[in-house]
C-alpha cells in the first residue's frame, strides 16, 4: 500500500490537469497486460475438495468416507456416469465436473489441490476473510481487499467505468479499497435514469472531438456515454452465446453469460467477481448425487458454458474457483463433513493447464494434521500468483 | 455530553427519528429560511478560493466573502469563529453519536450509527460558516483514517472525530497526533491493542511512521518500527468498568488503558533517541514527541496538505509550509494561511472533486435543504465515498484517477437531486437557475429550471473545482 501511494503521489505530480490521450497513455503508473480478463469465482461455505479432486489411490480416502466416497474411475460396481473421472494414476474429478475434463485435456484447466491459508480457525468469517483480503489469516490487521490493491497498483487513464464489476449483493471484501467498483445484480444496473433530454445534454457536453484535448472527466463521461449505449444495445437478455453454448438458468449461470457479453463488447472489463454459496456441507453432503454434487454440475455446466461461448478469447481470460477452506477427510455422523483447511482451486484459460500443480501431502495417518484434516501445503497466494502472473505481473506484489 | 444507558432506551423514539430523518424539526426551520435566489458567480478568482476553502460556493458564502473582504474573511475561517446556525445544531442534537458515550452506542446498531455519522458529517460539510474548519476535518479524518466497519470502530469514531479531530484540526498537530495515539479507536484499528510484549504487533508503529507523521520515506528502518512497537505494547483500550471509592476518576470502559504487564519495560533506541528501561507508559509518550517534532513530519504533512489545496507538487511552497510547522510547533492555521495565499492556490490545474466534495458542492450551490439522511448517503455509496468506510489506513486517496470514473453516478446524482428524486433533500424553486427564453407558465416553468440545474450540476465544469 505504501508504495502504490507513493507511485501514485510521484505520478501526480507530473500529471498536468490537460494531455493528449497519446501523452497519457505513456505515463501508465505499472505496466499492465492489456486485454486480459480475470474471472473470479469464490464458492462461499467451503467445498469439499477431497470430492472434487478425488485421491482415489489411496484407501484413506474410502476407508474414511464409508457413504461420501466417489466410486474409482474403474469401479465396475456402479454405473459409468457416478465413477469419478480419471485425471492421472492418483486423482479422478467428481462425475458432477465431468464437462471440464476436456478443457483439462486440451490445457486450458489446472487443478491444485490441498490449497488454503494460514487461518486455523476453521470458521468461514476468519477464513473467507483472509482470502479475500489476501491476508495470512483472519486476525492480520490488512484491512483491504487483494483484488483492490492490484486495482489500486495498476491504474491508468485508459481504465474504464466497466473496469471492475462484481456481481454480488455487497461488495465482496476482495475489492475494498478498490477506485470505484460496480457491484450489480445484473449489467443491466449499469444505466442512467433520466428522460433523453437530459441523456443528450450530456451527450453534447462529453462527446470528445479528436481535434480537442479533453480533461480526465471528459474522457471518462465519453467512455461512460459508449458503455451505456453499448450495454444498452447488447440488451443483455437477449445476448446469443456462441458455439452452441448454453447457460443454465441460475443465478450464477446468468452472471457468467454477462460476464461474457462484456468481454465481447471490448468495454475494457479487467476484473469479474463472482459468487456462489451452499457448499458448507455439514449435514447429507451426498456423493455422486446429493447437495454438494448437484452444486458441482451447476459451475461444471456454467464454466464449460462460458468457456465454449468464448471460444478463442478463453486465451485472453483467467477464469479462478476458489473456497475459503475444505472439509475434514473423515465423513460426520450426518453424512456431511465439517470444517476442514484444505481444498481445490481451479484455473481455467490462460493458464498452465493439463497437469495438477502445487505439492500433494497425503491422507494417511500421520500426514493429516492435528485435527484430521487434509495439511493446505499449496498456500491459496503462492498459486494464485503463480496461476496469474504471466498475464498480470503486479500480482507478485500485493500480499500481506 | 452522555446520558445513561436507561436515558437511551427512553430515547429510542428520538434515535428513530433521528436515524430516519436527522430532525424534521430542524428542516422545517431551514425550509422557513429566506434563500438566496441562484445566481452566477461574480468572478473566477473568488470562485476558485472559495471552492478550495470551502466545500464548493455558494451564493451565501460569496455574499459572506464580499461583506469581509478577502483577508478578514480568511482570518475569520482560520479562526472558525463564526456561529453556526441554529438549524445545524438542531439537526446535529438528534444525534445519538454525537450525545453518547461508545460504549453506550453499542447497545444501538452498528448501521445506525453509522448512519448517523455519516449524517453529522454531510450536515457539517454542507451547512456550517466555518467551511475551512470542515474541509480540515476531512483532511485530518483521513490522514488518521479508521475503518468503521473494523471491529468496534463505528461506536469509537465519534469520540475521535469530536475530542480529537474537530477539537484541533485548527489546532495543533502535535497535540492531535499525540491524543491520536490514545484513541480507543486507533488502538483498536490498527492492532495496538494486541501489541504486547510476548507478541508485538507493529501495525499501528509503522503506520504511526509511515502515514501519521514521517512519512513513507521519512529516514526511519525497520528496526525503528519495531522499536516504537516495543514502546507501545501495553497500550489497549479498558475493557472493564471499575467503580471504587478508592479510585477516582473511575475506571471508564472504552478509554485508553496502560497495561504494564504487557509492557515491554526494557530499553529501546528509536530514531537516534536512547529510551532507557523503566519507562512505562512515558516510552510512547516519548515516541510520540520524537515523531512529531521529527524534520520529515514536517515535510510529510507539508507535501499532504499542499497537494489536497492545490491539486499538485510545489516543492517551494512545501519548503514554506514545513517552515512554518517547525517555527510554529505544529500550528496547523500557520500552515494553511500560506496556502490559502499561495499563487500556487490560485493558479494551479483545477481539482477533480472527490464524491464527497461534490455531493456537498451539489447541495450547496442549489441551496438545498436535506436532511444529510439514508438516502442522499446511498448516492455516496454509489459515487465510492462512504464517509468513514475506507478500510485502509492511507484514507481515501485524493488523485484525480480513483474519481474519474464516478460520472454515471454523479449524472444519476444531478438528476436526482435537481429533479427532486431524492428523499429528504429538496430544493426551492428560486434557488434554481433562472431561464431565459420564455418556455410556459407553472409546471413547465419549474421543470425547465430543474432541467437547467442537472445540466449544471452533471457538466464537466462542475466536476472540478
Amino acid at each position: 500500500m505504501s508504495r502504490r501511494s507513493a507511485l501514485k503521489l510521484g505520478a501526480m505530480g507530473l500529471v498536468p490537469w490537460l494531455l493528449s490521450s497519446s501523452a497519457l497513455s505513456q505515463i501508465r503508473i505499472d505496466s499492465k497486460q492489456s486485454g486480459h480478463t480475470l474471472v473470479v469465482l469464490f464458492l462461499r461455505g467451503g467445498s469439499d475438495g477431497l470430492n472434487m479432486l478425488v485421491p482415489y489411490a489411496e484407501d484413506a480416502y474410502f476407508r474414511a468416507r464409508p457413504s461420501l466416497a466417489i466410486p474409482k474411475p474403474n469401479d465396475l460396481t456402479v454405473q459409468e456416469q457416478y465413477r469419478s473421472v480419471k485425471i492421472n494414476d492418483h486423482f479422478a474429478l467428481h462425475p458432477s465436473l465431468r464437462p471440464l475434463k476436456k478443457w483439462y485435456d486440451q490445457g486450458s484447466m489446472a487443478l491444485v489441490h490441498a490449497v488454503g491459508s494460514q487461518d486455523m480457525t476453521r470458521s468461514h468469517f476468519e477464513a473467507m476473510s483472509a482470502m479475500e483480503r489476501g491476508a495470512p489469516n483472519g486476525i492480520s490487521g490488512e484491512p483491504s481487499g487483494w483484488l483492490a490493491r492490484y486495482l489500486n497498483k495498476t491504474q491508468s487513464n485508459e481504465d474504464t467505468p466497466l473496469r471492475v464489476v462484481a456481481w454480488a449483493n455487497t461488495m465482496p471484501d476482495s475489492l475494498r479499497g478498490a477506485p470505484s467498483p460496480m457491484v450489480v445484480q445484473s449489467i443491466s444496473d449499469f444505466k442512467l435514469d433520466a428522460d433523453p433530454e437530459f441523456l443528450q445534454m450530456l451527450k453534447d457536453q462529453y462527446s470528445t472531438h479528436e481535434s480537442q484535448t479533453k480533461s480526465l472527466i471528459h474522457n471518462a463521461g465519453a467512455q461512460t456515454l459508449q458503455a451505456l449505449s453499448k450495454i444498452e444495445r447488447l440488451a443483455p437478455k437477449n445476448y446469443q452465446p456462441a458455439g452452441g453454448a448454453v447457460y443454465p438458468t441460475t443465478y450464477l449461470g446468468q452472471g457468467f453469460r454477462e460476464v461474457a457479453s462484456l468481454l465481447k463488447s471490448d468495454l475494457g472489463l479487467e476484473i469479474a467477481c463472482l459468487e456462489d454459496t451452499g457448499w458448507d456441507s455439514h449435514f447429507a453432503q451426498g456423493g455422486t448425487v446429493g447437495i454438494h454434487a448437484n452444486n458441482l454440475d451447476s459451475v461444471a455446466t456454467t464454466v464449460n458454458a462460458f468457456l465454449t461461448d468464448l471460444g478463442p478469447r478463453t486465451k485472453e481470460i483467467t477464469l479462478i474457483v476458489m473456497t475459503e477452506f475444505g472439509r475434514r477427510v473423515e465423513e460426520n455422523a450426518r453424512l456431511g463433513t465439517d470444517h476442514g483447511r484444505a481444498s481445490v482451486m481451479m484455473a481455467f484459460g490462460a493458464v498452465d493447464g493439463g497437469k495438477i500443480h502445487g505439492d500433494w501431502p497425503g491422507i494417511e495417518k500421520g500426514q493429516l494434521d492435528e485435527v484430521g484434516d487434509l495439511k493446505p501445503v499449496n498456500d491459496y497466494r503462492k498459486m494464485l500468483t503463480q496461476f496469474l502472473v504471466p498475464k498480470m505481473p503486479e500480482i507478485a506484489n500485493i500480499w500481506v | 455530553m452522555s446520558i445513561s444507558r436507561r436515558d437511551a432506551i427512553l430515547l429510542g423514539g428520538a434515535a428513530a427519528l433521528a436515524a430516519s430523518g436527522c430532525g424534521r424539526v430542524a428542516t422545517e426551520v431551514r425550509r422557513h429560511k429566506k434563500t438566496e435566489p441562484w445566481r452566477e458567480p461574480s468572478d473566477p478568482k473568488t470562485t476558485r478560493l472559495l471552492d478550495r476553502m470551502t466545500f464548493g460556493w455558494s451564493a451565501d458564502e460569496e455574499a459572506t466573502f464580499s461583506a469581509l473582504g478577502k483577508t478578514a474573511y480568511i482570518e475569520r475561517q482560520l479562526k472558525a469563529d463564526f456561529e453556526e446556525p441554529i438549524d445545524l445544531t438542531f439537526q446535529l442534537s438528534n444525534l445519538d453519536c454525537l450525545r453518547m458515550q461508545a460504549v453506550e452506542l453499542m447497545d444501538i446498531q452498528r448501521e445506525t450509527v453509522i448512519l448517523e455519522l455519516q449524517c453529522a458529517a454531510i450536515l457539517r460539510a454542507t451547512y456550517s460558516p466555518n467551511q475551512l474548519k470542515e474541509r480540515m476535518v476531512d483532511f485530518w479524518s483521513n490522514h488518521f483514517n479508521i475503518y468503521s466497519e473494523k471491529k468496534d470502530g463505528a461506536f469509537f469514531k465519534s469520540t475521535e472525530e469530536e475530542e480529537i479531530i474537530r477539537e484541533n484540526a485548527l489546532g495543533s498537530f502535535h497535540v492531535m497526533a499525540t491524543k491520536m495515539s490514545k484513541s480507543p479507536a486507533m488502538l483498536m484499528y490498527l492492532d495496538n491493542e494486541q501489541n504486547v510484549k510476548e507478541h508485538p504487533n507493529e501495525n499501528y508503529a509503522r503506520e504511526l511512521l509511515e502515514l501519521h507523521t514521517l512519512g513513507i520515506y521519512g529516514g526511519y528502518t525497520q528496526k525503528d518500527i519495531q522499536e516504537v512497537a516495543r514502546c507501545l505494547t501495553g497500550w489497549k483500550v479498558e475493557d472493564r468498568h471499575i467503580l471504587s471509592q478508592h479510585q477516582f476518576p473511575p475506571v471508564a470502559q472504552g478509554t485508553f488503558r496502560f497495561d504494564k504487564d504487557a509492557h515491554d519495560d526494557g530499553a529501546k533506541f528509536v530514531l537516534g533517541h536512547a529510551i532507557p528501561a523503566g519507562g512505562g507508559v512515558t516510552d510512547g509518550e516519548r515516541v510520540l514527541a520524537i515523531a512529531v517534532n521529527h524534520p520529515s513530519t514536517a515535510k510529510h504533512l507539508a507535501k499532504k496538505l499542499v497537494l489536497f489545496f492545490t491539486g499538485s507538487r510545489s516543492e517551494s511552497l512545501e519548503a514554506r509550509v514545513a517552515g512554518a510547522y517547525a517555527s510554529s510547533q505544529g500550528n496547523i492555521t500557520e500552515m494553511v494561511q500560506p496556502i490559502l495565499l499561495s499563487d500556487e492556490l490560485m493558479k494551479g490545474e483545477p481539482i477533480v472533486r472527490r464524491p464527497f466534495d461534490f455531493v456537498c458542492a451539489s447541495l450547496r450551490r442549489a441551496a438545498a435543504i436535506t436532511d444529510g439522511g439514508p438516502d442522499i448517503q446511498r448516492y455516496l455509496r454509489k459515487l465510492g465515498q462512504p464517509i468513514y468506510e475506507w478500510p485502509m489506513p492511507d484514507g481515501y486517496p485524493v488523485d484525480q484517477f480513483s474519481w474519474a470514473n464516478t460520472v454515471l453516478p454523479r449524472w444519476q446524482f444531478s438528476y436526482d437531486l435537481s429533479f427532486g428524486k431524492i428523499a429528504g433533500t429538496t430544493i426551492k424553486a428560486e434557488a434554481m437557475p433562472l431561464i431565459s427564453k420564455i418556455v410556459g407558465e407553472g409546471s413547465g416553468l419549474t421543470k425547465e429550471r430543474m432541467r437547467l440545474l442537472a445540466n449544471h450540476l452533471s457538466a464537466p465544469e462542475f466536476q472540478y473545482m
